[in-house]
């Protein structure tokens, strides 16, 4: 214990020293443990923003759907699909879908038309509060439709304005509604904007003549879920049906996260490199200048190996201080980004869309166990090493040199 | 005045000396620092270069002139005519390569085997294999030739769809600017493999002349006139000449930002979170810096202490000391550039491989990513890093350097 007393008061008999020894630690802790925190919430926005508007983290469609998108490949017994991704903790919104033409006084152009449930739409995607205009759909077929924003450009349609829908129905012949406009999307991505004309799922069946045809089964945990358990869950259910997660649904918004992914690696690397060498530096050039420290002691009879014992106990001690701050500042640094995010959309005018997905411009970090764990061994490891490598030079040198020494 | 300055220097000079290892330490922070910003930077610079140099070439170059309102709603009736004296004109402005003029629209491209939507661009095929990268990612069959007969190249993903081969018939339907159903039977004559399946699945060129028949459109004309430029950086001093010309009145004369909005989006996205890690970094790299210097004074207060009991003035040491500093940064500045720049330019020329990192193959916007990533280094980059690091340590040296002479001698004596 005595061992452990006298570092701490040797610690503190040149406290500058110490100070700004210990700075290096806590700064370079706490700007890795930000960056790493930053990171991984990068990534995890990114995959949000993709994810919860409406695509979903995995989505059901009949085996050959996605190929032709015929309105008679639909979903097999979708409610038991919808059961198991609810039990393993997600939510699911069966939607139909058909094609057609939209038009509003004298303006027409051609739609998707999507059959969805209000309802659960609202609970579990974004897409339903993302309005420019008006309200979403009403719980129950009322005969309200949703714009894209492009779509209501086009068509020059406003909220109220009454649009005529013309489709071929299931049973061929030539389905034909007349819909209000309660609300209009804002921008998500060009797909949406320039296609979508969202209906009740009831109105859908009328006006394609098809009663409980579903073509598409959108499940999402909202992050909750690892995708490998989510899309597990939900094979095991849908039977042969064709599941895809979002990497495989829009694999151009997946490859570049990919790309995101290694260049954070990479900065990652840079990272480290600068707060090692910050922690070694410091720690290199506050040993050395005690060369003539350890020159009396050694004088004074106190071994080589008493010096470097000292040494190592003294660096161990002043890294996990360091450490520990270094935790707690860059914690909170992380917390603080974690619930308020950095907003970038000063940076990057025009917004980020991607692969016709909007990015949110407003960033967050995530804090996980490893983020707060790795990075202050890196650098407690990095103190005691650094410390360690002059302490035995001078425990070497011949004492009246070191003590020469200035 | 002078001379003492010049004295003071000299002492500075041999003073960083005498401690070899200390002068050491506090020069590989700042070498190693610049060379890690320096690696940052010229990465982030670098990773996209290419990516849109194809895409602009492939598509409206780097400064395209259209109709106004076609990037609203793109629409085949939506062209550009009588481009033949402004195409004459923009060919002459300095720093431009050449110009290219695309008709497009969408269709449908029709075989026993099925259908699939595409997009139909009818090229100029001469000035494609000068200036577009789609001629030389021919896997199969020849690129186009002649300005007109009903030959296409097609991706290498919907002749696979479609069971095409070079040489087979398929039929391409479309609704022309009149608004009519129009099918005509076209000839495979070379399929291409960008290497991303939007790409290598939707689109299909055909020489400009067939195209325009298509469409019922009038002989000369463009739905694009892209221009593209040796320099990139100069578009928007061209595009501003262009919008000036006569002839150009009435149409619309964008950068590629706003032609190919997802590729601009991404670039954004990625310098965004570039500027944000650079901010980072520099911190950092300066806030290390700062503390050895720092450390580098702390440990000679005995020596100041007689330097001042000898009766050197306060102002004299400071004046030493940030001397010292201003060495040890100017050469750190200079090592570090020359070190990062060395490291960034090595990767410049032999790349960096990345492809060990990932699986995923990487495309954006139809558009594939090399995984060898490409730093790149500018002037601008060089003169920007150091003369910010320098002019931050310099400011930094200051508080080390006023602290220096405020100890009290009898006690660092003892």
């Amino acid at each position: 214990m005595t061992v452990f007393r006298q570092a701490w008061r040797n610690l503190w008999r040149n406290s500058r020293r110490t100070s700004i020894t210990m700075g290096a630690v806590v700064v370079s802790t706490s700007v890795m443990i930000f960056t790493s925190a930053l990171t991984i919430g990068m990534v995890d926005d990114m995959i949000g923003s993709i994810t919860r508007t409406s695509i979903g983290e995995v989505q059901v469609h009949s085996a050959k759907y996605l190929a032709d998108r015929s309105l008679y490949r639909t979903v097999n017994r979708p409610a038991t699909i919808i059961l198991a991704s609810q039990k393993a903790g997600a939510q699911a919104a069966p939607r139909s879908y058909g094609f057609g033409l939209v038009s509003c006084r004298m303006k027409s152009a051609g739609a998707m038309f999507w059959g969805v449930d209000p309802e659960t739409e609202k609970k579990a995607f974004d897409l339903a509060a993302n309005l420019a205009g008006g309200k979403y759909l009403a719980a129950r077929p009322a005969r309200g439709i949703v714009l894209g924003s492009r779509l209501a450009k086009s068509l020059e349609a406003k909220v109220g304005s009454e649009i005529v829908a013309l489709v071929q129905a299931a049973d061929g012949s030539l389905g034909n509604e007349m819909f209000r406009v309660t609300g209009i999307l804002a921008s998500v991505g060009d797909a949406v904007d320039r296609n979508a004309a969202i209906i009740h799922r009831g109105d859908w069946a009328e006006l394609f003549a098809a009663e409980g045809m579903v073509h598409e089964v959108a499940i999402t945990s909202r992050g909750k879920l690892s995708l490998a358990v989510l899309e597990g869950a939900v094979k095991s259910a849908s039977r042969r049906q064709d599941v895809r997660s979002w990497r495989q649904l829009v694999p151009m918004a997946s490859d570049m996260l990919g790309m995101v992914d290694v260049m954070l690696l990479i900065f990652s690397v840079v990272f480290g490199c600068a707060a090692g060498l910050g922690v070694m530096n410091t720690m290199l050039m506050a040993t050395h200048e005690r060369t003539r420290e350890f020159g009396v002691l050694k004088a004074l009879g106190t071994t080589p190996r008493q010096i470097v014992r000292d040494v190592s106990i003294e660096a161990a001690m002043l890294g996990l201080i360091g450490a520990a701050m270094g935790i707690l500042i860059g914690a909170v640094a992380g917390w603080y980004t974690q619930v308020h995010g950095i907003d970038t959309s000063a940076l990057a005018s025009g917004g980020l869309n991607v692969s016709g997905l909007r990015m949110d411009p407003v960033w967050h970090a995530r804090l996980t166990a490893k983020t707060v764990v790795v990075p202050p061994l890196i650098m407690w490891v990095m103190c005691v090493l650094s410390a360690l490598y002059p302490a035995v030079r001078a425990a070497r040198l011949d004492p009246v040199k070191a003590m020469a020494h200035v | 005045m002078f001379e003492s300055l010049k004295a003071l220097s000299v002492v500075a000079w041999r003073s960083i000396w005498r401690n070899r290892r200390r002068t050491i330490i506090t020069l590989s922070s700042i070498i190693l620092g610049v060379t890690l910003v320096m690696v940052l930077v010229c990465l982030g610079e670098g990773v996209y270069v290419k990516l849109v140099n194809e895409a602009i070439r492939l598509q409206g170059g780097h400064v395209t002139v259209m109709h106004a309102g076609y990037l609203d709603a793109p629409s085949a009736d939506l062209f550009i005519l009588n481009t033949g004296k402004l195409r004459g004109r923009i060919a002459i402005l300095p720093g431009v390569e050449r110009t290219k003029g695309l008709v497009m629209g969408q269709g449908l491209v029709k075989t026993a085997t099925g259908g699939v939507g595409s997009l139909v661009m009818g090229v100029e095929p001469d000035a494609e294999l000068a200036a577009s990268p789609l001629p030389g990612k021919i896997t199969a069959g020849k690129y186009l030739s002649g300005n007109g007969g009903a030959q296409a190249v097609i991706g290498s993903a919907m002749a696979e769809r479609l069971k095409l081969r070079v040489g087979s018939k398929f039929v391409v339907a479309v609704n022309d600017s009149r608004g009519e159903m129009v099918e005509e039977l076209c000839r495979v004559r070379g399929i291409f493999s960008l290497g991303s399946d939007e790409m290598d699945g939707y689109l299909i060129q055909v020489p400009a002349g067939f195209a325009r028949r298509l469409y019922g459109l009038p002989g000369d004309a463009l739905t694009y006139l892209g221009v593209v430029l040796r320099d990139g950086d100069s578009r928007h001093e061209v595009a501003r000449l262009i919008s000036r010309m006569p002839e150009a009145a009435g149409a619309a004369v964008l950068p590629w930002e706003k032609v190919l909005p997802d590729v601009a989006s991404y670039i954004r996205l990625d310098r965004t979170q570039n500027y944000v890690f650079q901010a980072i970094l520099i911190f950092l790299v300066l806030f290390t810096i700062f503390n050895t210097i720092l450390m580098s004074v702390l440990e000679r207060e005995r020596e100041f202490g007689v330097l001042l009991a000898l009766g050197t003035t306060p102002a004299r040491l400071r004046a030493q000391i940030f001397l010292e500093a201003l060495y040890l940064n100017l050469a750190g500045v200079a090592g570090g550039l020359l070190l990062g720049g060395l490291l960034v330019w090595h990767y410049q020329v032999h790349g960096f491989d990345i492809s060990s990192m990932t699986s995923a193959e990487m495309s954006i916007s139809g558009f594939s990513m090399d995984k060898v990533l490409h730093p790149r280094l500018t002037a601008g980059i060089l003169g920007i890093v150091g003369g910010s690091v320098f002019s931050a340590t310099v400011l930094l040296s200051l508080y080390p350097a006023w602290n220096s002479a405020k100890i009290k001698i009898a006690e660092v004596l003892r």
